[in-house]
């Protein structure tokens, strides 16, 4: 594979050529109710060219390896059909050449469990839910691992051979009564381990009693609260409120945006760190290489609450003449790489839960997440769960809890970070330009927020 | 494709069905007002269901050449799978549906790259300082779905689709306007796209106040649409089977207003979800969802028809590497008698709403929508005076649906869902106090 797709690359009219060659296999399982309704297993096998010619990308994909010498003219012929019209080229920030064979470091490879064990094991959990009784009347249960090997080579001479494991699951418990139906769920993830699937019974027992709950809970009055998420919202918080904003491909051509996102910029308060890293084993953000064969890091967004750092594929690192931080990512072959984030964490401060929830007369507590969304100023990100807090106290659960913020006064309205940092790992992902879902962690402490605006009844 | 049914009765199965699929699109992307990359994205993929002893098994794979690894992995799962009672598609009279044009395969790229320089040439003589944006995107598919009970059928089908839009950074205010057309046919124009993008920003450039409370709410098709996250997870046939779904005792009786009427169109003229049969094979039609505010139908494919006892609707979709799922083709709601210019005109105080942000986030089934206003518009004395922020919209699908339409417009607009502009009554707006 290495000579071939080397040659394939080299000596071309192009300033920049990669090709990524790419072979995944699936398992997937869906209970719903009592119905195993999908066990599947599937094999996907393709590969894409991307060629820069004076500043146009050409972009090739294909399942069939055949005539890859054809592929690879296709794309510098498209890109040059763009780079004929354009007056200025693109540059790619250098980077080391590399030649590297990357292994998963698996605690339990997936693949060494068999059908049998993995549908047992699912089955089991979504027995607890359907001998629930009571008002639980059905459940969602999905599991998904998809191991995947992937080939490199660039023009510049980079070779990487690297594994990759991504494992996910979803265990919801579905009540219901009179029309009104409500869902408690459970859900983990990995990089490298099987093992975070076993375990949740007592947590699906929990998710049952959760969703009898809320069937009798109202729904939240909407206005303006005092906000304390757990560790996995306060994550998701900082994935939509300053995660996208910080992808560079935003702001690389865009001089006003530019402007208002000077490094420097005062955005929170001196407890308020926000980092993207690539290197923590196990999370689901985990990237040694990214999509570009740039070697990943940690890059830190907001250190002190001040604007430090943002997240960069080559291309958009040299054109605002920073560092590449390896972050460009694609969910497979068939899409190029666009700058994406891998695990977003919010550093622990060191303030204790009792701390923020004393002197908080009228507010809410929200845990876990249903996920969230962004237009670069404004977000929303939506609770799992929540209780509404009453001087300084735990009070009565709500139901239908979705925030919403604005970056700019947002974060300088987050007046404490917990001590208890939490490397939570859940299934879904992220999504961006027609590419999703691409697995991303959000790993945080507790953090309280001001001023929140949540929607519900008026 | 035949001797993966082969492959599949010599192990042993009672049934198979194959479903082949293979699309090339042709995006063409333009960024910050520039012709930014063209790509050719081709994709094959081979599903394969079985039955075996009577329970269901499921494989996938993009390697045309390997059929035997993909019956062993269909048969392998079929081991643990459901007992199932449905069977696949047999042969039936298959619609005629306009979903296929062949003068969007015969478009060239010169051509979508002038198409596409026209779009952002526009925007950035309106306004220099919005960093443009466009698409132009064409792609080809072709299907063929197989069974071991005869049924042998293939189809074509085309889209051409056309997006434009920018965003517009000016301090700490940022404003992003996009509007798109697509179908499987050439109707959509680029002048007409790039009209709506620029009376968005006009519409948009100044910001106006709102105080928290109830507002009469005027939603855009682009803007209902994001809103029928609950009608949609309500009407699917699974829901309905394993008992989630809040509709699942409702035939026949009212869920919504006796003005509304809502279908589900399969076969619906040049529509990018059209087709001749669906991802089991099973016709594509037209069902009635709501009529004249009555609960008529469900989703279905073959599965749920059969638990429910009904008639599969011809709902099933394939994404990728997964077995079918229920999704709507095109949904269409019937037209009502007011005039956009004059459901404006009669607002005191309210909003328009066309992008809501987070608004698909929670519990579906609950039908509560809350969404931030990511585009939307003031009304001021019935004249459009500027541009909401940083509040949030707060409905009840459910409610909407029953007691809050105060008025439908006879205008419609084909965005994937055939819409009219829907006027709200008592819609809950939540922002800083």
């Amino acid at each position: 594979m290495k000579d071939r797709l080397k040659s394939l690359v080299t000596g071309k009219p192009a300033d920049y050529v990669e090709i990524r060659i790419e072979e995944s296999h699936v398992t997937r399982i869906v209970f719903r109710g009592k119905d195993l309704e999908t066990l599947g297993q599937s094999i996907n096998y393709g590969g894409n060219v991307r060629a820069l010619v004076n500043g146009g990308w050409g972009f090739v994909s294909f399942n069939s390896l055949d005539d890859l010498e054809a592929k690879v003219d296709l794309a510098i012929r498209q890109a040059a059909l763009i780079g004929a019209a354009r007056r200025e080229k693109i540059a790619l920030a250098p980077v080391p050449v590399v030649e590297d064979v990357v292994k998963v470091q698996f605690v339990r490879d997936p693949r060494t469990v068999s059908l049998e064990e993995k549908t047992n094991l699912f089955k089991s959990y979504n027995d607890i839910i359907l001998s629930w009784g009571g008002k639980v009347r059905s459940s969602s249960v999905s599991y998904s691992d998809k191991y995947t090997k992937l080939y490199f080579a660039n023009s510049e001479g980079t070779y990487i051979e690297q594994e990759k494991l991504d494992l996910s699951g979803s265990i919801g418990a579905i009540a219901s009564e009179a029309g009104n139906t409500q869902i408690g769920r459970v859900s983990f993830g990995s990089s490298t381990d099987f093992g975070v699937a076993v375990g949740h019974e007592e947590a699906v027992r929990e998710a049952c009693r959760k969703a009898e709950a809320l069937l009798a809970a109202p729904v939240i009055a909407g206005g303006e609260y005092t906000v304390i998420c757990d560790p996995h919202l306060a994550g998701i918080f900082a994935h939509e409120a300053f995660g996208h904003l910080s992808e560079a491909d935003g702001l690389a051509e865009n001089k006003a945006l530019q402007e208002t996102m000077k490094l420097g910029r005062k955005f929170g308060r001196e407890f308020l760190t926000i980092y993207d890293t690539g290197r923590d084993v196990g999370a689901r953000g985990y990237l040694k290489y990214d999509d570009e064969g740039v070697a990943t890091r940690r890059t830190d967004l907001i250190r002190e609450g001040i604007l430090v750092g943002r997240l960069h594929s080559r291309e958009t690192a040299a054109k605002l003449g920073e560092q590449p931080t390896g972050n460009a990512r694609a969910i497979d072959y068939r899409f190029p790489p666009i700058v994406r984030m891998r695990n977003t964490c919010i550093a622990p401060g060191d303030a204790s839960f009792e701390d923020m929830i004393k002197d908080v007369k009228l507010g809410v507590y929200c845990i876990n997440s249903y996920g969230g969304e962004t237009n670069g100023e404004m977000f929303t990100f939506s609770a799992g769960e929540a209780y509404m807090i009453r001087d300084g106290k735990i009070a009565e659960l709500v139901r239908d809890v979705n925030l919403t913020g604005n970056v700019f006064r947002t974060l300088e309205n987050i007046d404490m970070v917990g001590k208890d940092f939490c490397p939570h790992e859940s299934a879904g992902g992220c999504g961006k330009n027609g590419q999703a879902p691409l697995p991303t962690s959000e790993w945080a402490p507790h953090i309280r927020i001001q001023k929140v605006i949540v929607g519900g009844k008026k | 494709m035949e001797r993966i049914i082969e492959l599949a009765t010599k192990r042993g199965c009672e049934a198979a069905e194959v479903y082949f699929s293979s699309v090339v699109r042709t995006p063409v992307e333009y960024e910050f007002g520039r012709l930014k990359q063209i790509q050719t994205v081709e994709n094959s993929v081979i599903a394969l269901r079985v039955i075996k002893d009577g329970k269901l098994g499921f494989a996938t794979s993009t390697k045309q050449e390997d059929y035997e690894t993909l019956v062993e992995n269909a048969v392998a799962t079929a081991q643990f799978g459901t007992k199932i009672e449905f069977s696949f598609a047999a042969p039936a009279a298959l619609p005629k549906v306009n979903c296929y044009d062949r003068a969007v395969a015969d478009l060239t790229l010169e051509r979508m790259v002038a198409t596409g320089n026209e779009m952002v040439e526009a925007i950035r003589s309106y306004e220099p300082k919005i960093n443009a944006m466009a698409q132009v995107n064409k792609a080809v598919a072709e299907v063929r779905a197989l069974t071991s009970l005869g049924f042998d059928a293939n189809c074509r089908a085309s889209e051409y689709a056309l997006m434009a839009g920018g965003e517009l950074v000016e301090g700490d205010n940022f404003l992003m306007c996009y509007d798109f057309e697509e179908a499987a046919n050439l109707t959509a124009d680029a002048r007409r796209l790039v009209a709506s993008v620029l009376d968005k920003f006009r519409r948009a450039r100044v910001n106006r106040p709102i105080a928290s409370g109830k507002f009469p709410v005027i939603l855009t098709p682009l803007g209902l649409e994001q809103c029928l996250g609950p009608l949609v997870a309500s009407i699917n046939g699974s829901a309905v089977e394993k008992g989630f779904s809040p509709w699942k005792d409702k035939i026949g009786e009212a869920v919504a207003a006796s003005d509304i009427s809502i279908y589900d169109d399969g076969t619906y003229d040049w529509s990018t979800a059209t087709a001749p049969f669906d991802a089991e094979g099973t016709p594509r039609r037209r069902t009635p969802i709501i009529e004249n505010g009555i609960l008529r139908n469900f989703l279905l494919d073959r599965r749920t028809a059969h638990a429910l006892k009904r008639a599969p609707t011809g709902n099933a979709v394939r994404g990728g590497d997964t077995p079918p799922t229920i999704a709507p083709t095109t949904l269409v709601m019937a037209p009502g008698n007011a005039e956009l210019a004059a459901m404006i005109k009669g607002i005191d105080e309210g909003v328009i709403i066309d992008q809501l942000m987070g608004a698909w986030a929670g519990n579906p089934y609950s039908g509560q929508i809350n969404g931030n206003i990511a585009l939307g518009y003031k009304i001021e004395r019935g004249e459009i005076t500027g541009r909401v922020k940083d509040c949030m919209f707060s409905i009840n699908l459910f409610d909407v649906l029953q007691r809050q339409i105060a008025a439908v417009s006879a205008e419609r607009q084909y965005r994937g869902a055939v819409l009219p502009w829907v006027l709200i009554d008592g819609a809950g707006i939540s922002t800083k106090s």
